[in-house]
């Protein structure tokens, strides 16, 4: 548990969880910086967003070379009909 | 977008020139399939859902007055699509057991007393996106929409509260539950710094 004598955890956790930070005051923003330079559970947390972000690009990556694959856009296009003019014979 | 070039986008689209669609199509056909795919539906009926987002919004186009992106059209025909094929959207708990857990994790006080564990060791690797492939599928239908909305096509808050047509402290709400439940979840399932 960590200490700060400024803004508590939980409302750094939810501000960041939130993502509210950016629509805070100047001073609250800054309140946020200085709570993460001292506390390493909410630098922790952080950080665990941002894995959070990581991962699920990751998983968009996974399915596009899936998509990419299938030959996904161009199956679509000519089951519907619509075909590159440059292509036409 | 000007408003001269979303004027002429809208012209060529109501003669429905080929072109154009075709463009719309290869663009978002990969965007609708990947989101169909995070919400958890197999290759085959996500991209069947892609295709029919894709038939509906040509056979509309009619009603596509340009107010908003195309992209966000596709996302709310996806969305009502999504939700005839699970027939779910009815009702909705407005409490979410979640909340409770993301409170324990604090005193009276507002300090951790389960602080964070470290996921470091997952960074940079495959397995971070697996792990979370696993974890999503455990997602009520509404979070895991929100989710994959913001997180794997990088919606922002207004897109998303369009496309669900639902308000921003709904979204929020949504979304903070959706990443609690994942971050809980790579937790528990042992994603811990290595002694």
């Amino acid at each position: 548990m960590e200490e700060t004598g400024m803004m508590r955890c939980k409302e750094v956790a939810t501000l960041l969880d939130t993502e509210q930070v950016a629509d805070e005051s100047f001073r609250k923003r800054f309140a946020v910086r200085l709570h993460l330079m001292m506390c390493k559970h909410c630098r922790r947390f952080a950080r665990q967003l941002r894995h959070l972000h990581v991962g699920a690009q990751s998983m968009r990556s996974a399915i596009d070379s899936e998509a990419a694959a299938a030959d996904l856009d161009q199956k679509i296009s000519r089951r519907l009909g619509l075909t590159d003019p440059g292509t036409r014979e | 977008m000007t408003t001269e070039a979303a004027d002429d986008l809208i012209e060529r689209l109501r003669r429905r020139d080929d072109r154009t669609l075709l463009a719309i199509v290869q663009e978002h056909a990969r965007p609708l399939y990947r989101a169909a795919r995070g919400m958890g539906f197999r290759d085959q009926d996500a991209e069947d859902l892609a295709q029919d987002v894709l038939t509906t919004f040509i056979q509309t186009l009619d009603r596509f007055e340009g107010r908003s992106q195309v992209k966000t059209w596709l996302f709310g025909i996806l969305h009502h699509k999504v939700h005839e094929r699970r027939r779910t959207l009815a009702r909705e708990s407005l409490t979410d057991s979640i909340d409770d857990t993301f409170e324990s994790r604090f005193d009276a006080d507002g300090n951790w007393v389960r602080p964070p564990i470290d996921l470091e060791r997952l960074v940079a690797s495959r397995e971070l996106g697996i792990a979370i492939h696993g974890c999503i599928e455990a997602l009520p239908d509404s979070q895991r929409e929100v989710f994959v909305l913001r997180e794997l096509e990088e919606l922002d808050t207004q897109e998303i509260c369009k496309i669900l047509d639902r308000t921003v402290t709904h979204v929020g709400v949504l979304f903070h539950r959706a990443r609690a439940r994942l971050r809980e979840c790579l937790e528990t399932q042992g994603w811990k710094r290595p002694a």
